[in-house]
């Protein structure tokens, strides 16, 4: 007789589910080989859809905008395929206060009969039951979302797992559910299995701060849409959150009433025979812009819509080229071809010295060597004065310019060096550093340095 | 040249490249559905990217050495380089924004379009991080290499922050791009010329000549010296200078000077020298050319 009412509870729930769903669900998109290939890869629930579902029959649309469609080529359609690859589950339990009460609703000292013990129960039946194939997580929420055990093959520690589920304290005791769907959704990682997420719950969203909660029911609805997850809910009371059941049918799922552990068991078990039961199809995608995707998949008078992600990280585009493009092209060519025949030095056209380093703060600076004896110093008397360096004479040194010969040649006044060697007296050559007391100056001069390809050729 | 105009010429070609390559892009999303796959369209925008941004980089040593022969051979490497380099920066970052994007996204509770800027903003920083070691590829130093490492990953989350953003302000306007493209340019190439003179080892300043003040960073770990266009330092218009007349390196974290063994000489402090260490304000005499060893900038 139980058996009888869990299989009906099951047939009614899957049956408004096709009603609501227009009869077949696309549960998954897997887009991860578009890149590499430009296939796409599905996941249908047929429903009652009539006739055989093949490649043959089956008709696959996409497009940009969901109003112009597209059809791409099908190629090819599997049944069963999650039993050979399968399924990533992802079980998430409501641990708020209420479900440490017993069924009626009303607390309770039997540990046993709470809704907390009946649904560790399910899920304990659940996971004996999977295949090798299968993976499996589990985390509870109330005030908290808590990982209980990662995303792992081995379920033999979910048990375990289980009783290190604790009642929450009282500020822990509410149920921040939205939040925590849309988190177990981040939690499947990328493994190319089909993705189930399983949510139980006794009650509505309701969280410690409602004001300062920005979580919403579309945030699970996207982070499962764009994430590929299919969101199964099960309701463990009377009282039903509004609008979780949105994420459920919206993401390919179904929305469950159960009352107790058999019950429960049953669903867990219905869930993931309905999956095995899905046909894997996959398809060469469109190219289309735009940065969603939506695919609609025909069979047998059903038909079921979903998008996926297609965003390109260069953007794009759809109006045609307009003329002034060619400017954006021709206009930096001419900028850089400035930039190329324009010298940015150029020789020095008068002899000079050239001050490199000074006391601190001073700029480089040029200074023309006019007369036949040039002096330079630290005092104002100097013919070239380089203030700031108080070790600096104030006649540190001479230039004189033979006009005969024309040369310069530099007399030391106090201790210099020129090119790093200390000199009383030496014939200048264009690029010579003197250093007098710190003070860095080089020396140039036009007339001696170019010859070879210059353009000048004064020599 | 001072390391400001330096950096102002990097910055400048970093927006011509922008500008350039933005109308390009453009026309070939324009034709998106024309493509066989996202593959194929990838790897075209990617080339296209990588053309103009590695062939305006690829110029920038010759112009800033004013050799005109180097920066057409700099344009041309810097463009075949930047082929394959766009395209692999394009499809890695593309390949990391299809595969990670959704991951992303969905732990975000609200604002899934900010998602979309974090996941291609590490997509932009795998396109600088290759545009930005074009140069490193194009002149075989894996001292620049490191540099474009640096500066493209800055530059590039940077730029393509910059970019996202204004592509998630003003999502349907072509200008969004172009202005997002410019500063991807601005940060790439400001990024690269910073790290540029961070990772330098000091430079060398000329003294004379018609490239006086012109200031070269020690960055390859060997650069040569000469009248060739191929050569790290082009000393075009000085007399007694060779094709390659010396090689200024680092070594067991030493800065040396080496001649070419050739007639004419190679002299530090007016000595004459095949081989020599260098020390701050050393003067190195490269026929009539004069450098002096130092750290400028």
């Amino acid at each position: 007789m139980k058996k009888r009412v869990i299989t009906g509870v099951i047939a009614l729930a899957i049956a408004m589910h096709a009603a609501v769903a227009q009869e077949a669900t696309i549960t998954q998109i897997d887009p991860s080989s578009l890149l590499a290939t430009q296939t796409v890869k599905l996941y249908l629930d047929a429903g009652r859809s009539s006739g055989p579902v093949d490649a043959a029959t089956l008709k696959v649309s996409e497009s940009a905008d969901g109003v112009e469609w597209r059809e791409v080529p099908v190629r090819s359609v599997k049944r069963n395929q999650n039993r050979e690859e399968g399924i990533s589950f992802y079980l998430l339990l409501d641990n708020s206060g209420s479900m440490w009460d017993g069924l009626d609703g009303k607390p309770t000292k039997d540990a046993d009969a709470t809704r907390v013990a009946h649904a560790k129960r399910a899920v304990n039946d659940f996971v004996s039951n999977l295949s090798v194939m299968d993976r499996v997580a589990l985390a509870s929420f109330n005030t908290n979302f808590k990982l209980v055990r990662p995303m792992s093959a081995d379920a033999s520690g979910i048990p375990s797992s289980l009783d290190g589920i604790k009642k929450p304290a009282r500020d822990e005791a509410y149920t921040e559910l939205y939040r925590s769907v849309a988190q177990a959704i981040n939690g499947f990682g990328e493994d190319g299995r089909r993705k189930v997420l399983i949510v139980l719950s006794d009650g509505e969203n309701f969280p410690l701060d409602a004001a300062a909660s920005l979580a919403r029911a579309e945030d699970g609805i996207d982070a499962a849409n764009r994430e590929g997850v299919t969101c199964y809910v099960v309701n463990f009371s009377e009282s039903k959150d509004s609008q979780v059941h949105r994420v459920a049918l919206e993401s390919g799922g179904l929305v469950f009433d159960a009352r107790d552990a058999d019950e429960l068991a049953g669903i867990y078990n219905s869930i993931r025979d309905n999956v095995l039961e899905e046909y894997t199809v996959t398809y060469t995608a469109a190219m289309l812009p735009g940065d969603r995707r939506y695919v609609k998949v025909e069979s047998g008078g059903a038909e079921a819509t979903r998008y996926y992600f297609t965003g390109t990280v260069l953007g794009s585009n759809t109006k045609p080229a307009a003329w002034y493009y060619l400017l954006f092209v021709c206009l930096p060519l001419l900028v850089w071809l400035a930039l190329l025949l324009f010298r940015l030095e150029r020789e020095t056209d008068e002899a000079g010295i050239q001050l490199l380093y000074g006391a601190a703060g001073t700029k480089t600076k040029m200074f023309t060597l006019t007369g036949a004896q040039t002096v330079i110093g630290g005092s104002q008397a100097a013919d070239i004065t380089i203030s700031g360096n108080p070790a600096l004479k104030a006649e540190a040194a001479t230039i004189v310019f033979d006009k005969t010969r024309q040369e310069y040649t530099i007399t030391a006044g106090a201790d210099l060096t020129v090119n790093n060697k200390p000199v009383k007296s030496k014939k200048l050559e264009p690029g010579d550093v003197i250093n007098m007391a710190g003070t860095v100056v080089v020396f140039d001069n036009p007339t001696r340095t170019i010859v070879k390809g210059g353009k000048d050729g004064k020599k | 040249m001072s390391l400001t105009l330096k950096r102002i010429i990097m910055v400048t070609l970093g927006v011509l490249g922008a500008c350039m390559v933005w109308p390009c892009l453009l026309a070939v999303q324009y034709y998106q559905t024309a493509f066989p796959g996202y593959l194929f369209f990838s790897l075209a925008q990617g080339m296209l990217f990588g053309l103009f941004f590695g062939a305006i980089f690829g110029s920038f040593e010759g112009i800033v050495v004013s050799s005109r022969p180097k920066a057409f051979k700099g344009l041309a490497l810097g463009a075949a380089a930047g082929l394959v380099a766009g395209a692999t920066g394009v499809l890695a970052g593309q390949s990391f924004l299809f595969r990670a994007a959704e991951e992303i996204l969905s732990t975000w509770e609200s604002g899934r379009d900010l998602g979309i800027v974090a996941a291609n903003g590490v997509g932009w920083a795998l396109i600088g991080l290759f545009v930005a070691m074009i140069e490193g590829f194009r002149s075989r130093s894996a001292r620049k290499l490191l540099v474009g490492l640096a500066g493209g990953i800055v530059g590039g989350v940077m730029g393509g922050a910059a970019l996202q953003a204004l592509l998630f302000l003003f999502p349907s306007s072509q200008y969004a791009l172009l202005a997002g493209l410019v500063l991807f340019g601005f940060f790439l190439s400001f990024c690269y010329s910073f790290f540029e003179n961070r990772f330098s080892w000091g430079s060398v300043k000329l003294l004379n000549g018609p490239l006086k003040n012109k200031e070269y960073h020690l960055v390859k770990a060997r650069m040569s010296v000469g009248t060739k266009s191929t050569c790290d330092i082009v000393l075009e218009g000085y007399r007694d200078v060779e094709p390659v007349h010396a090689w200024v390196g680092m070594r067991k974290g030493r800065m040396y000077v080496t001649s070419a063994q050739t007639e004419r000489p190679l002299k530090v402090n007016e000595e004459r020298t095949n081989e020599a260490q260098l020390r701050r304000e050393d003067v190195i005499a490269v026929g009539s050319a004069k450098f002096m060893y130092g750290i400028f900038s």
